[in-house]
């Protein structure tokens, strides 16, 4: 008896964290054990979960009968889940959304979003940002709404207690350690399992190190996922679906965005229990 | 998922589009994503800028002459947003007396430096804080000598423990020297505040 549930816990510890964020049956995200004290003790402070959100009421859809054409009827809704709410320019420009790189890391892509160069720093333009943004919680919630499975991933060790936590707090799955080549395009001889793939991947950071691009980009572009990230202006915006332009490094941008995040998963997921679409 | 696992071609979307058409994917089978990417299409791409514009303000003029003629007077609080700066206020008087302007504008940076003078600003400039140092060179220089003069005599004991303690001995009569250079030296910040509180 005892060594079959020795065999069993070491079976469980056996699996490797990242087959979780693949298979549904599994936990939700990576397992927290790898955390060092302090970094747990952040996670635990983390502000993220004492959010209050209040959804606005949408106008009413037009009556439809079937699953399938309640979906198309909020498609045609501009704004369903009142994510024009969430956030404005102010907000984007307290949490320092607008600050980028020194001017000589500047990728090609990205000099579009850039309103200027202040002594040699390249700022973003939030006019531009704050539209995608919107559209990208939007996408976001959509997805989320027809039962979509989100995975958020970011490779800054320094807010990665906090995007496993919102993972786990909204239900989604998060992916914040390194990226084994093949964790999409190789799944099931990595795994040993036939994977499920998410239909939408968030990139918190789309940077793996601060010189090469996360090879999860990539990966989702083959298979076909569509992706959303913060591309700050050194990051290639051009394979990601919906880029949003803004600072990828402060703590305090990305604990903008990722309540963002959850406010809008959330409030999806209410969408969705109260219109019967589940 | 059926397709080629090139990733630069098209867009995740057009991809899809080719293989819904050709029939390598059913309809019904079509993802999730599929029909909230068609009803909200990513925006196109802006084409890439040529000239990246740097940002001035009128402001960084005034800041310049200021701190081409004055030292920096010290730290400061950035989390503090009530209280401004000593070179913000001089900023803010500047462009105050330019707007109003009741002042020639060749003597608008002296205008501005009487005002905060006279508000208890202490303002050093570059050659005042020059000659202070110098003046606290030969100052100490003038102590080390008179340490040096004073060291062989008791050197000549022949002990070396009582060599030492002579030197630690003569650190204490330096101190107080030490102690009023802050004084001397920096604006007196607080002073500025005074009113404020």
């Amino acid at each position: 008896m005892a060594a079959s549930i020795r065999r069993a816990v070491l079976k469980a510890c056996s699996v490797p964290a990242n087959v979780s964020i693949l298979c549904r049956e599994h936990q939700l995200t990576c397992s927290v054990r790898s955390l060092s004290a302090s970094q747990r003790w952040m996670s635990r402070v983390s502000p993220i979960c004492h959010q209050q959100d209040s959804m606005p009421e949408p106008t009413p859809l037009p009556v439809a009968d079937t699953r399938e054409a309640t979906l198309n009827a909020t498609l045609q809704h501009e704004d369903y889940f009142g994510v024009k709410d969430l956030a404005n320019l102010r907000d984007l420009f307290n949490a320092r959304v607008h600050l980028g790189h020194n001017s000589g890391l500047r990728h090609p892509s990205m000099s579009p979003y850039i309103f200027g160069s202040r002594q040699g720093c390249d700022m973003i333009d939030l006019d531009q940002t704050l539209p995608l943004l919107c559209q990208a919680l939007n996408v976001t919630g959509h997805v989320v709404y027809r039962g979509g499975m989100l995975l958020f991933l970011s490779r800054q060790t320094q807010v990665l207690p906090w995007v496993e936590r919102l993972a786990r707090e909204v239900g989604e799955y998060s992916h914040c350690r390194p990226w084994r080549t093949g964790t999409f395009t190789n799944a099931s001889s990595l795994f040993g399992t036939l994977p499920i793939y998410p239909e939408l991947c968030i990139f918190l950071g789309t940077q793996d190190t601060v010189f090469e691009t996360h090879r999860g980009v990539i990966e989702a572009s083959k298979l076909l996922i569509p992706t959303v990230g913060v591309v700050d202006t050194n990051c290639d915006a051009e394979p990601i679906t919906y880029p949003v332009p803004g600072n990828d490094d402060s703590p305090a941008a990305l604990h903008f965005y990722m309540g963002l995040f959850r406010s809008v998963v959330l409030r999806a997921k209410a969408r969705r229990k109260a219109d019967g679409v589940e | 998922m059926a397709g080629s696992r090139r990733d630069k071609l098209g867009s995740i979307f057009s991809r899809l589009t080719g293989l819904l058409r050709s029939g390598a994917i059913k309809e019904e089978d079509r993802p999730i994503w599929y029909d909230v990417v068609k009803a909200f299409p990513p925006q196109p791409r802006p084409p890439p800028k040529q000239n990246i514009p740097n940002i001035l303000y009128p402001e960084d003029f005034v800041r310049v002459h200021f701190y081409n003629t004055y030292t920096d007077p010290g730290a400061t609080k950035l989390a503090d947003k009530k209280t401004k700066s000593v070179q913000q206020r001089f900023v803010d008087q500047y462009l105050d007396l330019h707007e109003k302007k009741s002042v020639p504008p060749d003597s608008l940076f002296e205008e501005t430096v009487r005002i905060l003078k006279e508000g208890g600003v202490r303002l050093i400039t570059h050659e005042e804080k020059q000659a202070e140092k110098s003046q606290m060179k030969d100052r100490d220089s003038e102590r080390e000598s008179k340490v040096n003069v004073r060291q062989p005599e008791r050197l000549q004991a022949g002990d070396p423990f009582i060599a030492n303690a002579t030197v630690v001995s003569s650190r204490p009569s330096v101190k107080p020297q030490t102690k009023a250079k802050p004084e001397v030296s920096s604006v007196n910040i607080d002073s500025l505040f005074d009113g404020s509180r």
